[in-house]
């Protein structure tokens, strides 16, 4: 306790470790604040959210009809087809910006993997409202979905095929056939919130086509544009009270990309761009997330480092050290005493400056017309609190390599080129699987904490480090941080036992 | 020789230098006492062009220390024992002092000589004790040959028999005609071998007299230097630690 | 000048870290460029095999600090102030050392990772080459400024990795092609030169007025 004490002593009273711990938490702050972002969205650009609050696409073209109560609509699916860009753009930004259209000539027949068509059954045709939806993708077979992040897998496999959805109360139903007389069931499903009349129908959409691109440094770009599917049906018929003919809407987006249908008796084809799925950041999605307005985490980790190294090499250097251990003769005490003080102080120094950023910040930047994705609570108290503890962690590795090389030179840059580096390169060099491995091994993978967007399967999109997704869990990869600062100071109290001081 | 005239410098509220004033003649040993922040140090570090006075100048044959060419072979100097590269061997470090003024590598084995390292000079100065490194101070200092020696408290960590040499040896080099300034807060190191004192206290010289003058009480005994001195600066006892003076 | 070299080389010849920095410079530079060699097919085989210069870089920035802010660590700066009073005359005699060191090393770290990697000696190496001096004298310049080691090194690094860490936040694009023309590591030869010479040009500045 009194080391303990010594120790904040020592930390507080030196000027200019002071001044670096607080333009640590300035730069965070300025860093995530400042950096003059203008947007176009005004308070009305919002993602619509689905029935449970999640930020959604909800794109397509809908051919229906209102189904008052129960019912079911069969179908034949003749055909799945599509439509790519014409080819990718050769020449990425440079920066990992946005994804860069294809110039729209006519495309290239094909189906991006989660083209989809089939049958969906919906609360209206406004964007964000419940549905289920069974559909056939464009290489991920059979799948129902409904209320956008629920997706159950059926049956692979392409071709011609039967569908079928009922609806019994607040159940609906999916079966496939590959006949029309044997029916196979792929799920029952309840949708949050499908009123007595809901509109039935077929529909088709099919998300933009992403690419990665590496260039020849390996910058990653993203290349892709706009794609669509049309699915062509025959035999198309519903049972239960509804109105007769069809309409055929585009729900949500639309503009030059709106979809189309054609009906000729018991034939629907329709054709749609779009997708209907959880929201997603990143190259194939638009705004800022949390993650990127905490990018001055980078600057206040350099700081907090620096001083964290210096806390035990000036001791070394100006020779305190020695005094040190003759007031304390148990050398594995000033260590832990050193690491509890400097991981203490950056923890309250991290915590302020990242929730500061994360609700400060984001209100600045939406009121400056930019958007942020929207984050539970859940997951800014782990952005915000994972932040502080990633610096905390970071500042006790760098103190132990100071303890361990005992020179500020070599210890500083050690600990600067182990967490910062590896992200550094995982962003910018390096191929998408090396830059993945980079994020699981190294310190530098305990940033995943700061990763505020899920990744959701059924939704097409470049999960890289760079569009702000990791490979490792938040708390997996903190661990991996705390793993290699747990075996520092194990070498480091070692060494200090056994080294003169 | 030297000669230094109304110094004045602060260091943020601290006045260090306030009016100091005095001179360093050929072929005496002058001792330069003052309790811990008088100072001592600092005046040393603006005769050598180290640190920049507000006001006044310290001159060596009526030059500014910074407008010498060679300078070691002017004036020599030992600051801080411990002010050098732990990982370079002594004799690398007189090597390189040696180059910037143009001196031989003979002249490098000569002052090992005279100052008594010996083969230790071929060792990592990291290792050596603090009476060693006050040893290859002195060699660094007497590299060029210099008509001039300024030496801060030289006799820090030295043996007995360290301080018996190191006195001889500074009488000597005023023998050969050399202006040397000692500074020290130990009074009785300088009492039997300086000619002149130059008492400093809160950042002037309050005496600069012969020593044998100093000593003399007006009923005519001899009197310690340290009674002396302790008379002089009872007024000037001033403890009050400053960034200037390391002790 | 002659004297004030040829001790300033006797420093740096005599201090045992310098040929392990120097061979650090080499090591690194090499062995992530042949990593990078290994790993990635296709494109320009020249600027993958200089990927490593990104890791050399921090090695070479810790020997241009390490040679002023060395000397403040262990007050030794004050013997050598006093054996060369001409303050910018020692500035420029490390800086033109480090800049004929770093050339050297520099030019051998680069020529091995292009040789590991079977890729042409280009103009690019050359560039590279240029790049890694210029560096060395922006480090040793602002290491001037600062003093400190560990404070030095932290500053250097920061301005090294720092900009395309902070590139992802900005949204405007405006601000993006600034930063990456305006920061010593992305902005070109030319951009870095500037650099260096404000830092040499400060560092001579506050080491001539500036009590030692």
């Amino acid at each position: 306790m009194r080391t303990l004490r010594a120790e904040w002593t020592k930390l507080r009273t030196v000027r200019g470790w002071v001044v670096a711990l607080l333009a640590a938490a300035a730069a965070i702050i300025g860093l995530g604040v400042l950096p003059g972002m203008q947007g176009t969205c005004d308070a009305t650009c919002r993602l619509p959210v689905g029935p449970d609050g999640t930020e959604v696409t909800d794109v397509l073209y809908f051919v229906h009809k209102p189904l008052t109560g129960d019912g079911s609509l069969t179908v034949r699916l003749d055909a799945l087809t599509g439509i790519l860009p014409s080819a990718p753009d050769q020449q990425p930004d440079p920066t990992g910006g946005g994804p860069q259209h294809a110039d729209g000539d006519g495309g290239r027949p094909g189906l991006v993997p989660w083209a989809k068509t089939g049958i969906l059954i919906k609360d209206g045709t406004r964007s964000g409202s419940s549905y289920a939806a069974l559909m056939l993708t464009g290489t991920h077979g059979v799948r129902m979905q409904y209320d956008f992040t629920n997706d159950i897998a059926g049956p692979a496999g392409g071709g011609p095929r039967w569908l079928r959805l009922t609806r019994a109360g607040g159940t609906v139903t999916g079966e496939v056939s590959a006949d029309g007389t044997t029916w196979t069931k792929v799920a029952g499903v309840t949708p949050s919130n499908l009123p007595a009349t809901a509109e039935i129908g077929v529909f088709a959409t099919s998300p933009q086509y992403t690419e990665a691109v590496a260039g020849a440094l390996g910058l990653h770009g993203a290349s892709g544009g706009p794609t669509s599917a049309t699915g062509a049906y025959e035999q198309v018929t519903l049972t239960g009270t509804s109105a007769s003919g069809w309409r055929g809407d585009q729900i949500g987006g639309g503009g030059d990309r709106a979809g189309t249908s054609t009906q000729d008796g018991d034939r629907i084809t329709v054709t749609g761009s779009g997708d209907i799925a959880p929201a997603v950041a990143g190259p194939a999605g638009l705004g800022v997330t949390i993650t990127q307005t905490l990018a001055g985490t980078f600057a206040g980790l350099i700081l907090v480092v620096v001083v964290a190294t210096m806390f035990v090499t000036a001791e070394y250097r100006r020779g305190i050290m020695r005094t040190t251990m003759s007031a304390q003769p148990r050398r594995g005490r000033i260590l832990a005493a050193k690491a509890v003080v400097i991981g203490g102080v950056v923890f309250a120094v991290g915590l302020v400056a990242a929730a500061t950023v994360v609700t400060l910040g984001q209100r600045m930047l939406e009121s400056s017309g930019v958007y942020v994705h929207s984050a539970s609570l859940a997951v800014r108290l782990q952005v915000i609190v994972g932040t502080a503890a990633v610096l905390a962690v970071a500042a006790v590795l760098a103190l132990g390599l100071g303890a361990v090389i005992r020179r500020s030179a070599a210890a500083v840059t050690t600990a600067i080129v182990a967490i910062v580096l590896p992200y550094l390169l995982a962003m910018t060099v390096l191929p998408d699987t090396a830059a993945q491995w980079m994020l699981r091994i190294t310190p530098a993978a305990a940033l995943a904490v700061q990763q505020s967007t899920p990744e959701y399967a059924q939704v097409s999109n470049l999960y890289t480090p760079v569009g702000g997704y990791f490979p490792l869990s938040p708390l997996g990869g903190f661990l991996v941080l705390c793993g290699w600062t747990a075996l520092v100071l194990a070498i480091a109290g070692v060494l200090l036992r056994r080294r003169d001081a | 020789m030297i000669v230094v005239n109304g110094l004045r410098k602060r260091f943020g509220r601290t006045l260090a230098l306030d009016g100091m004033s005095f001179g360093v003649a050929a072929g005496q040993v002058t001792g330069f006492i003052g309790p811990n922040g008088a100072g001592k140090s600092t005046t040393m570090r603006v005769i050598l062009g180290l640190d920049r006075a507000e006001e006044g100048t310290a001159l060596i044959d009526g030059q500014a220390y910074r407008s010498l060419r060679r300078p070691l072979t002017r004036v020599g100097s030992l600051l801080d024992a411990s002010a050098l590269q732990p990982s370079r061997t002594a004799r690398n470090h007189l090597r390189w002092l040696a180059d910037s003024q143009g001196l031989p590598a003979r002249r490098v084995d000569e002052v090992i000589e005279l100052s008594g390292l010996g083969s230790a000079a071929r060792r990592r100065a990291g290792g050596f004790s603090l009476g060693m490194r006050q040893r290859l101070g002195i060699a660094a200092a007497l590299l060029g040959d210099p008509a001039a020696l300024l030496l801060d408290e030289p006799f820090n960590g030295m043996d007995p028999e360290g301080i018996i040499w190191m006195r001889g040896f500074l009488r000597t080099l005023a023998g050969q005609g050399r202006a040397v300034l000692v500074s020290s807060h130990l009074m009785n190191e300088l009492q039997d071998i300086a000619d002149r004192v130059v008492i400093v206290g809160r950042g002037r010289a309050i005496a600069e007299a012969p020593v044998a003058d100093l000593r003399r009480t007006p009923d005519g005994s001899v009197r310690s230097l340290e009674a002396a001195y302790l008379e002089l600066t009872r007024d000037a006892v001033d403890y009050r630690a400053h960034s200037g003076e390391v002790a | 000048m002659t004297a004030v070299l040829r001790s300033e080389w006797r420093k740096l010849s005599t201090s045992p870290g310098t040929p392990w920095l120097l061979l650090a410079v080499i090591a690194s530079t090499t062995g992530v460029g042949a990593l990078a060699a290994a790993t990635v097919s296709g494109g320009d085989r020249v600027k993958t095999a200089l990927t490593g210069v990104q890791l050399g870089q921090a090695v070479v920035v810790i020997l241009a600090v390490l040679l002023i802010s060395g000397e403040y660590a262990t007050g030794m700066i004050r013997v050598s102030l006093a054996a060369t009073p001409r303050r910018t005359a020692l500035l420029a005699a490390k800086a033109a050392l480090l800049t004929s060191t770093v050339a050297v090393t520099g030019a051998l770290a680069i020529g091995t990772s292009l040789l590991v990697a079977h890729a042409p000696v280009t103009a690019a190496a050359l560039r590279s080459v240029l790049y890694l001096c210029l560096m060395a004298l922006l480090a040793l310049g602002a290491s001037t400024v600062v003093r400190e080691t560990g404070a030095s090194i932290g500053l250097m690094l920061g301005l090294l990795y720092l900009p395309p860490l902070l590139l992802p936040a900005i949204t405007d694009p405006a601000w993006k092609r600034h930063i990456q023309h305006l920061a010593p590591a992305s902005g070109g030869l030319g951009t870095l030169a500037w650099w260096a010479l404000a830092a040499m040009l400060l560092g001579a500045v506050t080491l001539s007025i500036r009590d030692a």
